[in-house]
């Protein structure tokens, strides 16, 4: 990362290299669309690029730190209205999907992680799993979600905190920290 | 009930980004104050960190990481020091030979484009410095009517790759990006997407082969771009055939 903070283009490749992919599948899994998705995905990287300095290597790795930025645009695209109508629900774009050769053992490795973190969020009580998904995928606030399901704010919020710290046993530390 | 109390139920949602925005601030003046909301939003936030990793892994298009690159190796290429000083200029150039290789056709057209620029004075507005490494830079033409304080102008550095760089321009609106797009004759195709930041100022690569166009175009489109203009051009770059 002392490359990166130095405007090293070399080392920010590699950097788009390794995390590219999985911030493009975030995206792309919150909004839908290819192109959009795209569009995102390269703002977020220009946006990373050009305030290279704000990472924290104590705050998390590489990786979380990417995909918090991603996720963090993305959603709000979202919010502003950007890709509501482009959005699918389902697996739809799937025969889109190209497999990198060069990078199998990543992408191996990726699937793995993503199949076991999915394992986690399977444990979580239907309800807990619900709210989760509307705000972290959906970009809905807890009061959306309020209205969506017909509860009451506090139990939106409480289901929220009780999902997360159920996935947070679920999940092996080791696997939350490459 | 304490303020601890209080604001506890809001971990989750904070750290899930559902609070709304005068939720959020209060929540985050609260954490301030309390070790105990702090721990617990450190202590959950691995749950939430978690959570992007869960999805299908799709792969992006190859364009994306060109289109990326493009950008970052100029912007890196204008922020380094004189060509003079020490040994970046020849790793500049090593790049951008790989960024050419990759991309004959577009040696060629940047050749051709350099030529015509030079050729054609009249229409250029500066080169910037002396040096065979600087790149020419064309002026743009703005619609003053529909962008007040816009301006623009086209810089394509002699070892390829052309950057619009624009400053003054409004938002395109919700929904919608600007798009470049390249006119050849009554044709025009299109190129690269930007947004422009909150002072109006922004950049775009266009990695397009240039030969043979006479202009380069913007216009505002819906968000992911349109395959025809939907408007009368907000900025124009003539290029000297």
């Amino acid at each position: 990362m002392v490359l990166l903070r130095d405007g090293n283009p070399d080392a920010f490749e590699v950097i788009y290299d390794r995390h590219g992919g999985a911030a493009f599948s975030l995206a792309y899994r919150i909004v839908g669309d290819r192109n959009v998705a795209e569009d995102i995905t390269q703002e977020a990287f220009l946006s990373m690029w050009r305030s290279r300095v704000r990472f924290d290597r104590e705050r998390g790795s590489v990786r979380t730190w990417v995909l918090g930025i991603v996720h963090h645009r993305t959603i709000d695209a979202l919010r502003r209205n950007m890709a509501h109508d482009r959005r699918r629900t389902s697996a739809e774009g799937l025969e889109e999907r190209q497999e990198a050769p060069e990078r199998t053992e990543l992408e191996v490795a990726r699937r793995d992680e993503a199949r076991e973190v999915r394992e986690a969020m399977q444990t979580l009580p239907g309800e807990q799993l619900e709210v989760v998904r509307l705000a972290y995928f959906g970009g809905f606030s807890h009061t959306e979600i309020s209205d969506m399901l017909g509860q009451p704010v506090g139990t939106v919020k409480g289901r929220m905190r009780l999902g997360l710290e159920k996935m947070r046993r679920a999940l092996a530390p080791e696997e939350l920290t490459t | 009930m304490s303020a601890h109390d209080r604001f506890i139920d809001d971990v989750g949602a904070y750290l899930l980004g559902a609070l709304e925005p005068g939720e959020e601030r209060e929540f985050e003046q609260h954490l301030e104050t309390c070790d105990a909301c702090r721990e617990e939003v450190v202590r959950l936030e691995v749950a939430r960190d978690a959570l992007p990793r869960s999805v299908d892994q799709v792969a992006p298009p190859k364009a994306l990481k060109a289109s990326l690159m493009s950008t970052v190796r100029a912007e890196a290429a204008e922020a380094a020091p004189s060509p003079a000083a020490g040994s970046r200029a020849p790793a500049r150039r090593s790049r951008w030979r790989e960024l050419l290789l990759a991309r004959p056709r577009f040696a060629a057209a940047a050749a051709a484009v350099l030529l015509a620029v030079g050729i054609a004075a009249g229409a250029l507005v500066g080169a910037i410095g002396g040096g065979s490494d600087d790149p020419a830079t064309v002026a743009a033409t703005v619609d003053q009517a529909r962008m007040p304080a816009g301006q623009g102008s086209l810089s394509i550095p002699e070892d390829g790759g052309a950057i619009l760089r624009v400053d003054g321009m409004q938002q395109p609106g919700d929904d919608r990006v600007y798009e470049v797009w390249i006119q050849r004759g009554n044709q025009v195709t299109p190129s690269s997407l930007f947004n422009v930041e909150s002072d109006g100022s922004g950049a775009a690569a266009i990695p397009d082969e240039l030969k043979g166009a006479d202009a380069i175009l913007v216009t505002r489109e819906p968000a992911g771009g349109s395959k025809r203009p939907s408007e009368r051009p907000v900025l124009t770059v003539p290029l000297p055939s």
